[in-house]
């Protein structure tokens, strides 16, 4: 090999390339760039909440008067929840705009229409409260998803403020005294919903 | 007595890996060759230690020894003996014990392959790193991950793994096979660090290395496409690929390496690219410990996540150091490894292959974003979202149409530039078999634009590949089937086979659901499908209420599963497979009390490909591995520049 491009090329070429060392250096930059964009990832990765926390959230209220729901619900109606002691009422908080609500919305029409089937006394009530959103996007989605339980546009997101709702979907099980008995913040399921709700009327204690 | 021999083994890997290390890297900075020599001895103790480890496992679980949490965990007396066998790598801790013996294997290996040259400060290096990463996971399997813990009053009876995971043959070889492929990068990565840490960036470290990455790659393949494929038969959810957490962990490197396969080429012709390929390859084993990280500590949501254990800041830091040690090296190396060559012509192969190795770059850089995107929304916005397969589809189906395009081009352009005659010339008959393919798929009933572009290109694209096969073999009669040319085309092919099945079995599936009682039939798709009536098949662990089903007068029987130690019900469909579709029947609910079954039936057209599409990728790189014709040296004249006239070029001195 004689020309001079050829030679330095191949295995392990030499420090001090000519045609290299004319140029301005730009990996340290570049790596430096990268090592910026990636430590940024590395603590956003580290900061992120861990999926096995507990899907059933301590809270205080658990035990304790459920806070009070008033308001318009989308038919127009108004609506109290202190009126519907007496039965068990699954109170869900909702936003149209959250993925895992909407992917948990055919479950609430499930357990909804599950409930037409049992005799009246052992029916449970199911309430959507709508979290911190306009009306038309909501009417919008259950037109389209279903869903005949009321759905409540909370003024002011008082009863969010309340329950303090952090993030929906929120799902607060109120037993027929109207005192809290469960606050779970993943996506249920039907069975998982019916599930909780017979082991509360058992009694039977679950974490 | 399980535990104290897999502790022991635990403790004796640690040990010699740490001490490997350490002696290693020590005696490679102060120049004493005579501490350097330990580091092969000290890697056949880490394999020791190892497969003493595995071997106390496998006992404890084969004798169902409940003292042991791990297998009070993942054993039962009920799990017959095959899944028993696999059920060590069913969750967290024997999983990481898996890798950690394949490591383990892998040091071993490259001691071997090179031990006539472990006193070259590359290899020695290599093998540094790699003890490096032994001590990692073998700390991990000591520390958080223990899988030797003892319970304090040993169980009677264990869970068993996952229903799941006893319920197909594929379960004993899918996860030794993803990890053979996954763990493999190991070798690679080390070599580049070992390249950059002794400034020899020429592209010998690359020879070496080329089939090992081949091999990683090619296991890696075929362990992805084993799962979907276990995927699709056992769980009636009639899919194959839901880009979840675990699959994209698979997916990532797989894309990265695929790059590097691709641009390597480019490096030992013409020297180029090389910082380039040197972060493929740590961006490459970055990703399988991010992936590991992404899937075993819980961050993100995924369907087989391995939940508990507090190994996820570990497998944080671990990257965080990875990375940090490859872009610190680059850094420092980075201005030596600039390439002296340049590019002639986008029309080129190098061009080729850096436009693939761009559409590669953004594939993973899009599952990438897919996978981590929740969190990134989680935490700036307060909010939870799911990136479903819309975003992937959307996104990831125009790229895989034009890597699908660059390979119909690709394989016939010449190294340096092409010019349009020639292209002409060779993409003549390439471009027949696309319009073949369209005319075909049109006349079988083909529609949509998406499957129609699919089958052309893949059509245009075996064209391609089978062009260079053909004269491959006219030349070297069978030898023309073997080295990476021509094995990459077998390769490329089996890829087509997988876009091509794909492509129709997205587009063209039909699905029907349907409620029968016993003797009632309906005709789907022409198929007449008969519901003869429910039976019940119970086994020691299992109870499955089948529902008896003919399809043209065959009979079949999807079926509801229940476990008896978990009280978990699984559909298990069942699937009549032909290379030009299959029915595939799944019992959506149990069986009513009234005799009434709900039948899903879908009909995946070609879905079949997607498979034999896996393994002849396999096979391709098995052939790719075998060496080819002689090449020139790695880089020769074919790196210096083309002459060309430049009109204001100074006068050349030895002509004036």
């Amino acid at each position: 090999m004689t020309d001079q491009l050829a030679d330095v090329t191949p295995n392990d070429a030499p420090d001090d390339m000519p045609t290299i060392a004319t140029r301005r250096p730009l990996a340290p930059y570049l790596a430096l760039g990268l090592a910026l964009l990636i430590a940024g990832f590395v603590i956003l990765l580290a900061r992120a909440p861990k999926g096995d926390a507990p899907e059933s959230a301590a809270t205080p209220l658990l035990n304790a008067a459920a806070p009070n729901l008033t308001g318009k619900t989308m038919n127009g109606d108004t609506f109290d929840l202190a009126s519907r002691r007496g039965s068990w009422v699954v109170l869900n908080f909702f936003s149209s705009t959250c993925t895992p609500c909407r992917e948990e919305h055919p479950a609430l029409v499930e357990f909804y229409d599950a409930q037409a089937a049992k005799p009246p006394e052992s029916r449970v009530e199911l309430v959507t409260s709508v979290f911190a959103q306009d009306e038309a996007p909501v009417r919008k989605f259950f037109a389209e998803q279903g869903g005949g339980w009321p759905v409540v546009f909370d003024p002011n997101n008082a009863a969010a403020l309340a329950y303090s709702i952090a993030k929906v979907p929120e799902t607060w099980i109120i037993d027929p005294f109207g005192v809290v008995r469960k606050h779970v913040i993943t996506t249920l399921t039907a069975e998982r919903l019916e599930l909780l709700i017979s082991q509360l009327r058992a009694g039977v204690p679950n974490p | 007595m399980n535990s104290t021999f897999g502790n022991l083994g635990v403790t004796l890997a640690v040990t010699a890996s740490l001490a490997g290390f350490v002696t290693s890297a020590v005696g490679l900075m102060r120049r004493r060759p005579q501490l350097v020599r330990f580091g092969p001895v000290f890697a056949r103790m880490v394999l020791v230690g190892a497969i003493v480890a595995a071997i106390a496992m496998e006992r404890a679980i084969i004798t169902r020894d409940f003292s042991l949490a791990y297998v009070a965990k993942v054993g039962s007396t009920k799990t017959p003996a095959l899944y028993n066998f696999a059920a060590m790598w069913s969750a967290l801790q024997g999983s990481i014990l898996l890798w950690g013996l394949v490591l383990a294997g892998y040091t071993v290996a490259v001691v071997r392959r090179f031990r006539k040259r472990l006193g070259d400060p590359l290899v020695a290096w290599a093998l540094t790193v790699m003890l490096g990463v032994c001590t990692f996971f073998f700390l991990l399997m000591a520390g958080p991950a223990n899988p030797f813990l003892r319970l304090a009053v040993p169980a009677s009876e264990g869970t068993g793994p996952n229903p799941l995971l006893q319920n197909h043959i594929l379960v004993a070889f899918h996860p030794p096979i993803l990890y053979l492929g996954y763990v493999g990068f190991t070798v690679p990565f080390a070599f580049a660090i070992a390249a950059l840490i002794t400034g020899r960036v020429g592209e010998g470290w690359l020879l070496e290395t080329r089939r090992w990455t081949l091999f990683a790659w090619g296991l890696l393949t075929l362990g992805i496409v084993l799962g979907a494929w276990w995927s699709y038969e056992v769980v009636g959810w009639n899919g194959f690929w839901g880009w979840d957490a675990v699959e994209n962990a698979s997916f990532l490197p797989w894309l990265t390496a695929t790059a590097f396969i691709h641009s390597v080429l480019v490096q030992e012709r013409r020297g180029m690219l090389r910082v380039w390929n040197l972060s493929l390859l740590c961006a490459t084993f970055s990703l399988t410990i991010l992936g590991t990280f992404l899937t075993r500590s819980g961050v993100v949501e995924s369907v087989h996540a391995f939940s508990g254990g507090s190994i996820g800041p570990w497998l944080l830091t671990f990257f965080g150091i990875t990375v940090a040690l490859a872009l610190g090296l680059m850094a420092w190396r980075g201005d030596r490894l600039r390439s002296p060559g340049a590019f002639d012509s986008p029309l080129s192969r190098e061009g080729a292959f850096l436009i693939n190795n761009l559409l590669f770059a953004l594939f993973a850089f899009v599952v990438l974003l897919g996978t981590v995107f929740p969190l990134i929304i989680e935490a700036t916005q307060n909010k939870r979202v799911a990136v479903g397969r819309p975003f992937f589809d959307a996104m990831t189906m125009p790229i895989g149409l034009a890597l699908l395009t660059m390979m119909a081009i690709a394989p016939v352009l010449p190294w340096r530039k092409a010019s349009t005659e020639l292209l002409r010339d060779r993409l003549f008959w390439p471009a027949w078999c696309g319009v073949g393919a369209l005319a075909l798929s049109v006349v079988l009933g083909g529609s949509g634009v998406a499957a129609l572009v699919a089958f052309t290109l893949g059509g245009f694209a075996a064209g391609a590949a089978g062009r260079q096969l053909v004269l491959a073999t006219r030349r070297q009669g069978l030898r023309g089937l073997v080295g990476r040319a021509n094995g990459g085309m077998v390769v490329h092919i089996g890829v087509i086979l997988v876009a091509v099945g794909l492509a129709a079995s997205q587009s063209y599936a039909r699905t029907s659901d349907v409620s029968l009682k016993p003797g009632e039939s309906t005709v789907f798709g022409g198929h007449t499908i008969v519901y003869v009536g429910k039976d019940v098949v119970e086994t020691k662990q299992s109870r499955a209420e089948r529902a008896r089903v003919t399809i043209d007068g065959v009979e079949y029987a999807p079926a509801q599963v229940l476990f008896n130690s978990n009280g978990q019900i699984v559909p298990r469909p069942s699937v009549r497979t032909r290379p030009w579709g299959d029915v595939y029947l799944s019992l959506a609910k149990p069986v009513a009390a009234d005799g009434t079954a709900n039948l899903q039936i879908v009909l995946n057209p070609l879905i079949m490909w997607l498979w034999i599409g896996g393994l002849v990728m396999g096979f391709g790189t098995v052939l790719a591995m075998f060496p080819g014709r002689k090449r020139r040296l790695a880089t020769d004249a074919a790196s210096a520049p083309i002459p060309e006239p430049r009109p204001h070029a100074e006068p050349d001195p030895v002509l004036a």
